[in-house]
């Protein structure tokens, strides 16, 4: 029988490396620079960027509200931990996306990972990531250095051996598991599961527990040479904090800290290219908005996205706030995403690749309702 | 008469009258603009409220980065011309989303380096020079770390090292160097040193921790040997209970020409000499003046002719050419300068 934790072990600290400019068949190598971090199990994004100007927010949850928020403006405060983000934020380096979310409320990892990689409504309708189209589009080639490179960057189906999913003998479960879960959605879902749990521990290279403050420098490193990769994804698992999340100090703090020092290491070993680079958090849903009976809080809806890089010149939250009064809550339960966060996605990618919003939302989206966001992020 | 002046009143009227249209006309504009983005003019009555005030503010604000002035009753005017105008459709773009400005008054704190680590309390003396190799074992023999480090004028300085994650990284793996900081100044040693913890198989990968090692982990008295004093270990354990082993070792003395490294290596000239008999033909004064010229260059005392250059006696450096030239072309450790001594 498996469990919930050893399904979660197929998840570690792991980066991918990828549109490394080819030699002769790249004109001109595009500037710009993407950094995904995916933030693995759900984000609690009212504990990061706490709305400390909504009374709602102290009625509906007591404890997980950190005692001491760094005040961003009379509406927003941010957690203690994000220390160099706060940082960013004041020297225009970063901003933040409140109450926005990949458009899925269906409130499972395994659609919610997936939706938040292939930019698509609907789970496991289309093989390649949003990134990786995007890739296409700006036609930056080149193989993804990468021990399995994540569904993000898997590009459109003829380009698809530039971003293999497998290198020889250096599987992850990770490409394992979303192929499983696809091929047999069909409602046999433990019957997946427990084949996958098989595929992840009897895999020669099984779980590799990887440090994401090394794997940022690496990339930041790597990144940063004229014929470095355009963009890297690093994920950071374990968000998906059911009990004792903590509020000022625990488990999200913690990983709040984490997150803090990976945009930090970006930002010194990138140097100079930081000017050229946006980094841009993703999380599959946000978490309810009330604490549960552990101390912890459940899968949800909106959340936030936290974005740094040169390419922003100047900071601010961006956000149509929907409120925290009951009535105003998705479900009752979750908080609202006004914002569909791949409008942010599309505006990362129209100011890294140069890219016009009607191509991306035409071309990587397929999606001509996603709403032009650059303006609100980039100017 | 009568009839003159009734017309120029009801012309005075209309006029402002008509101006009041125009105005409200003005205020109008805005409000039905307004209604097409997130900030809430309120009804479209073409009055000047608050809330009209407000959001029109907001807008003009936002589409200016914040850095605009503050729009008034009196602009209704030129800002309906402007929503007219072709800045329209990209001021409709920019209302479909509100932004906060950041205004950060409060102290954001101090930021803890991910490079800087308190080793307080350890006491280690800053006037030794050594190569060393290091390694951080886990108890259940995985080597988590491993690298050079040097001790170089009271700083400890990680030279190439390698971090292992987890279980089945290669050494070669690029991917896992850190740059640890280690440093050690006359208040004792300080860094930081990020690690992962052991996972088992099919366990949940936890999240980095940031060791303390041990206050005692390198103690160095002021007159012991190198091997006394740096060649240690220490155990830590982290907070998931796993015990990690810090070890330094095979270091080598830098070859120094400092006042008091070379006082050292005359020491085991001196010692030396009077081991093997030979004190008599090379006097107190002459290893003052070989030490001397040590220190100045020693790379130009290249032949029997360069030592009798310095001022030796050319007796004694007939006598004993061969050992004084092995002697000054030594380029290794005052360690290793010692022992050859003795050999």
């Amino acid at each position: 029988m498996i469990n919930r934790r050893h399904f979660l072990s197929a998840a570690a600290p792991a980066l991918a490396l990828s549109g490394y400019p080819v030699h002769g068949f790249t004109k001109e190598p595009v500037k710009g620079r993407i950094v995904v971090i995916m933030l693995q199990g759900g984000m609690d994004g009212l504990l990061a960027v706490p709305p400390i100007g909504d009374d709602d927010l102290f009625k509906q949850r007591k404890a997980l509200v950190a005692s001491n928020p760094l005040k961003l403006n009379p509406l927003f405060g941010i957690h203690p931990n994000f220390k160099n983000f706060s940082k960013m934020l004041k020297s225009n380096e970063a901003s933040i996306v409140h109450a926005t979310s990949f458009p899925y409320t269906a409130r499972s990892h395994f659609e919610g990972q997936n939706v938040s990689q292939t930019g698509s409504k609907i789970p496991f309708s289309t093989n390649t990531g949003w990134l990786g189209r995007a890739m296409d589009v700006a036609k930056i080639t080149g193989k993804a250095l990468s021990l399995d490179a994540p569904l993000l960057i898997r590009g459109a189906p003829a380009f698809d051996n530039f971003y293999p999913a497998n290198i020889g003998k250096t599987q992850a479960p990770q490409s394992e598991l979303l192929n499983l879960i696809k091929n047999t959605h069909d409602g046999e879902v433990m019957v997946a599961i427990d084949k996958l749990s098989q595929v992840s521990m009897n895999s020669p290279s099984r779980l590799r527990a990887r440090d994401p403050l090394s794997l940022a420098t690496k990339a930041g490193e790597s990144m940063r040479e004229i014929n470095g990769p355009r963009v890297a994804v690093l994920t950071i698992p374990e968000f998906d904090d059911h009990s004792s999340i903590g509020s000022t100090t625990g488990h999200h703090p913690k990983l709040f800290t984490l997150l803090d020092n990976v945009f930090y290491q970006l930002r010194s070993a990138l140097k100079e290219e930081w000017d050229n680079t946006i980094v841009l958090t993703t999380t599959e849903f946000g978490r309810t908005v009330q604490e549960n009976g552990s101390a912890g809080t459940d899968h949800g809806f909106g959340s936030v996205g936290l974005l740094a890089g040169g390419l922003i010149n100047k900071s601010s939250v961006v956000s149509n706030w929907p409120g925290l009064s009951s009535k105003d809550l998705y479900e009752k339960r979750d908080l609202f995403a006004t914002i569909d966060y791949r409008s942010v996605c599309a505006a990362c990618i129209e100011a890294a690749f140069k890219l016009d919003h009607d191509l991306i939302v035409d071309k990587v989206f397929k999606d001509k309702k996603i709403t032009r966001i650059y303006e609100h992020i980039f100017r | 008469m009568i009839e003159i002046k009734l017309r120029i009143a009801l012309f005075l009227m209309l006029m402002v009258f008509s101006t009041q249209i125009q105005a409200e006309e003005n205020i109008l504009c805005l409000q039905k603009f307004l209604a097409k983005t997130v900030f809430n003019p309120g009804p479209s009555d073409g009055v000047w409220g608050k809330k009209t005030e407000t959001a029109i503010n907001q807008l003009i604000s936002q589409a200016n980065n914040f850095e605009s002035p503050y729009v008034k009753k009196s602009d209704a005017k030129n800002v309906c011309k402007m929503l007219q105008g072709n800045q329209a459709l990209k001021l409709l773009e920019i209302g479909q989303f509100k932004r906060f400005p950041i205004e950060i008054l409060a102290d954001i704190g101090e930021i803890k380096s991910v490079t800087d680590f308190d080793f307080s309390k350890i006491t280690i003396s800053n006037d030794i020079n050594y190569n060393c190799k290091f390694v951080i074992l886990h108890s259940k023999g995985f080597k988590r770390a491993s690298g050079k480090v040097n001790i170089d004028n009271g700083k400890l300085v990680f030279k190439n090292h390698i971090w292992q994650v987890g279980l089945a990284s290669e050494g070669s793996q690029r991917f896992l160097t850190e740059e640890a900081n280690l440093r050690v100044t006359q208040n004792g040693l300080r860094g930081i040193m990020p690690h992962l913890s052991y996972v088992d198989e099919g366990e949940v990968a936890k999240p980095i921790q940031y060791i303390t090692l041990g206050k005692n982990y390198i103690k160095v008295a002021k007159s012991s040997t190198f091997e006394a004093g740096i060649l240690g270990s220490n155990n830590y354990i982290d907070s998931f209970g796993n015990t990690y082993t810090f070890k330094i070792l095979d270091c080598s003395e830098k070859f120094n020409r400092t006042k008091k490294s070379m006082d050292k290596k005359l020491l085991c000239l001196q010692n030396s000499f009077t081991d093997k008999g030979m004190g008599e033909v090379l006097s107190i004064l002459g290893l003052e003046l070989l030490s001397k010229a040590f220190i100045k260059d020693h790379k130009n005392l290249k032949d029997k002719s360069d030592l009798i250059k310095i001022g030796l006696n050319p007796n004694a450096v007939n006598k004993n050419e061969k050992h004084l030239l092995k002697l000054v072309n030594h380029e290794g450790s005052n360690f290793l300068f010692c022992r050859k001594l003795k050999g």
